[in-house]
């Protein structure tokens, strides 16, 4: 992926630029607004990490800007504040996902990860259907089955089970999941996720040959088969 | 109780002051009283005396006829109305004297001294004498000594009733009177108890005692509310320098933990610090979010929030970790709107329940109860219960301040910044937080204010 970024801070732009090189992906840096709103509007970028506390143009005006000239490259929003006001202006503005400073790269990924599959799921119809290696969930009856036998879930864990099924075999993060499944927006505390993961775990990897559901040590979860 | 209110100075004052007045007044003016009647007394028994030796002198010098002229002209023109004369023959027949007959009562013979009630209440008093030839001369007074005694008792008595009503009635006026201004600061001290600094006495405007005592409790007020808001300012100041640096160490360890070449027991290490640093930076930012609530800069959204549905996400969230360390959370939820922030609420939601969670043992009740109060406005009760230990009494108060530890010796993990922030969060849309000790366990009890 071809990421713009685009932040002031000398040292997080290093961070951030070193954590998504050594994913894979190449990374432009800009350190003010201008620089940025350039970029962003001569390449074809696939993301902008756009810090929301910019010199000389503030983060929203460089995004509104960029939705205004029918630029529609998913951008995160980094930002130091993390109350939903904020959160809600910089959704408003354009932005289609927000970051809180400090964060940990493995969450800056899954994050670009999901906003560049939403792009291209965009295209696809409406599905009914998901599946994941013998996994196999019914959104219109409400059923899974894991190598055709039926398994029971509650509500929620139906919920996080869809949430990561349409996620699968990406990294997602357990602030991810609040967001996605609980709707609330800030970083869970304790191991209240790990804790209905591990009860799903429960259901639909018991007995399975091959686990699914796995924990990605200090990032998150993925569902699919072990890659390694 | 009752003995504890009257021996309050208030009451002491009231009652103690009039009864002492009257008691003081007594001892000083019976005497007076007993003075005066002795004295009136002595001069009545003095001029019947002086009368009566007189009128044996005209007898002596001029006979009975004389002394039959004498009385009669003294009948006829008294020079006291009250003077009273009967001189009876040695057969008891009536000589002269402005008496019908002889009074009951009074023996007929010499007498030094008689005194006897008369059927109109008045008294006779007076002296009988026995003249030459065995006449009897009696010379008296119809003494109005004794109805001037009733009279004066009864005024006595009723001016003590009336002043001692008076004085009651004054005394229970000042007590209400000072009762009213004693509640006016004792329901503003509640709500500075309650964490609302920006309340004051009141003053009533007269000067008095009381206006110089709610003076002072107001300057101590108002240095207590500059101190706290100092710590406030440093603690968020602290997080808000602290933070950055922290970040940057905590980007070193993300990238540390990711490289290659490192042996996995180190990488775990690194991440384990990163936990840890994840953690301090979590509380970092509750802070400045909790300095920013506090500080009113956080206005809240005034969207229609279903309550019941953000407690019913919150405790289906935790049930699994209750249930993971053998507890269990037993939630009766009614339906119950609020305004306000949705995510704020359920962080209100999430911190009570993890810190029931967490210094709690066995069960959990939740309970949210749509309660009308008035019918303008409705009340959202909502009472987070666990069955721990519970928190000492003297602690109680205390707890939703930031980093209070029940057991300051102890190094367990104190309240930390979580009920600091359910009760900023609670103050912010309106409501009110408190917490009681339930026997096992601790209660906290939330009150927020639902659209009518």
């Amino acid at each position: 992926m071809r990421i713009l970024v685009v932040e002031d801070d000398r040292e997080v732009a290093r961070f951030i630029e070193r954590g998504l090189k050594e994913a894979g992906h190449a990374v432009d840096l800009a350190a003010d607004g201008r620089d940025g709103l350039f970029l962003a509007m001569s390449e074809p970028y696939q993301a902008i990490v756009l810090d929301r506390m910019l010199p000389q143009v503030d983060g929203l005006a460089i995004l509104r800007a960029l939705r205004g000239s029918k630029i529609d490259t998913p951008v995160l929003i980094l930002s130091a504040l993390g109350d939903v006001d904020d959160r809600v202006a910089g959704l408003r503005a354009g932005g289609d996902d927000y970051l809180i400073k400090p964060f940990a790269v493995s969450e800056l990924l899954a994050r670009l990860e999901v906003l560049q599959r939403r792009v291209s799921a965009n295209t696809a119809g409406p599905v009914t259907t998901l599946r994941v290696a013998d996994l196999e969930m019914d959104l219109l009856k409400r059923s899974v089955k894991r190598s055709g036998s039926k398994i029971d879930l509650q509500p929620k864990e139906f919920q996080l089970l869809e949430f990561l099924m349409r996620h699968a075999d990406q990294v997602v993060t357990r602030t991810m999941l609040l967001e996605g499944v609980w709707d609330y927006h800030f970083d869970p505390r304790t191991n209240v996720i790990d804790v209905h993961i591990s009860n799903l775990r429960a259901k639909i990897d018991r007995g399975a040959t091959q686990p699914l559901l796995h924990t990605i040590r200090g990032s998150g979860y993925r569902l699919g088969l072990a890659s390694d | 109780m009752a003995w504890r209110r009257i021996r309050s100075p208030v009451y002491l004052l009231t009652w103690c002051l009039p009864l002492a007045a009257a008691v003081v007044l007594a001892l000083a003016l019976w005497p007076v009283y007993r003075e005066s009647f002795a004295d009136l007394n002595k001069q009545v028994r003095e001029a019947i005396a002086e009368e009566i030796q007189g009128l044996d002198e005209h007898y002596h010098e001029k006979g009975i006829e004389a002394l039959k002229e004498t009385i009669d002209l003294r009948v006829r023109a008294p020079a006291d109305p009250d003077a009273v004369y009967l001189l009876l023959d040695s057969d008891g027949h009536k000589l002269a004297g402005n008496l019908a007959g002889w009074p009951n009562g009074v023996p007929r013979q010499e007498r030094p001294w008689f005194s006897v009630m008369q059927t109109d209440g008045n008294d006779l008093e007076g002296r009988v004498f026995e003249l030459y030839d065995n006449r009897l001369l009696l010379v008296g007074r119809r003494s109005p000594l004794r109805r001037i005694d009733q009279h004066l008792r009864t005024q006595l008595w009723s001016a003590t009733i009336f002043g001692l009503i008076a004085c009651g009635a004054i005394g229970i006026t000042a007590i209400l009177l000072f009762r009213w201004r004693i509640s006016k600061m004792a329901t503003r001290v509640d709500s500075i108890e309650s964490g609302d600094l920006t309340q004051r006495l009141p003053l009533s405007g007269a000067g008095d005692e009381l206006d110089e005592l709610a003076r002072r409790f107001n300057s101590a007020f108002d240095r207590i509310a500059t101190l706290i808001d100092g710590t406030r300012h440093i603690s968020s100041a602290i997080a808000h320098d602290m933070r950055r640096p922290v970040a940057s160490l905590r980007n070193e360890l993300d990238e540390l933990s990711r490289d290659s070449r490192l042996e996995p027991a180190s990488r775990e290490r690194v991440n384990q610090a990163l936990e840890r640093i994840d953690e301090m930076l979590s509380t970092f930012s509750a802070l400045l979010r909790l300095a920013r609530i506090e500080a009113g800069s956080f206005g809240p959204r005034h969207d229609d929030i279903d309550l019941r549905a953000v407690w019913q996400d919150a405790v289906d969230l935790y049930e699994a970790v209750a249930v993971e360390r053998g507890m269990h959370i037993a939630a009766q939820l009614e339906p119950a709107t609020v305004t306000g922030d949705r995510d704020l609420l359920f962080q209100v939601a999430q911190n009570l329940l993890e810190n029931a969670v967490r210094h709690g043992g066995g069960g959990i009740e939740v309970e949210l109860r749509n309660g009308s109060k008035g019918s303008t406005s409705n009340i959202a009760h909502l009472t987070v219960r666990d069955h721990g230990g519970g928190v000492p009494p003297e602690a109680l108060p205390h707890i939703f301040e930031r980093f209070y530890r029940v057991d300051t010796a102890r190094t367990s993990s104190g309240f930390g910044i979580g009920l600091a922030l359910v009760k900023a969060i609670v103050e912010l849309h309106g409501g009110r937080v408190r917490a009681r000790n339930a026997e096992p366990g601790l209660a906290v009890e939330v009150e927020l204010p639902s659209p009518a």
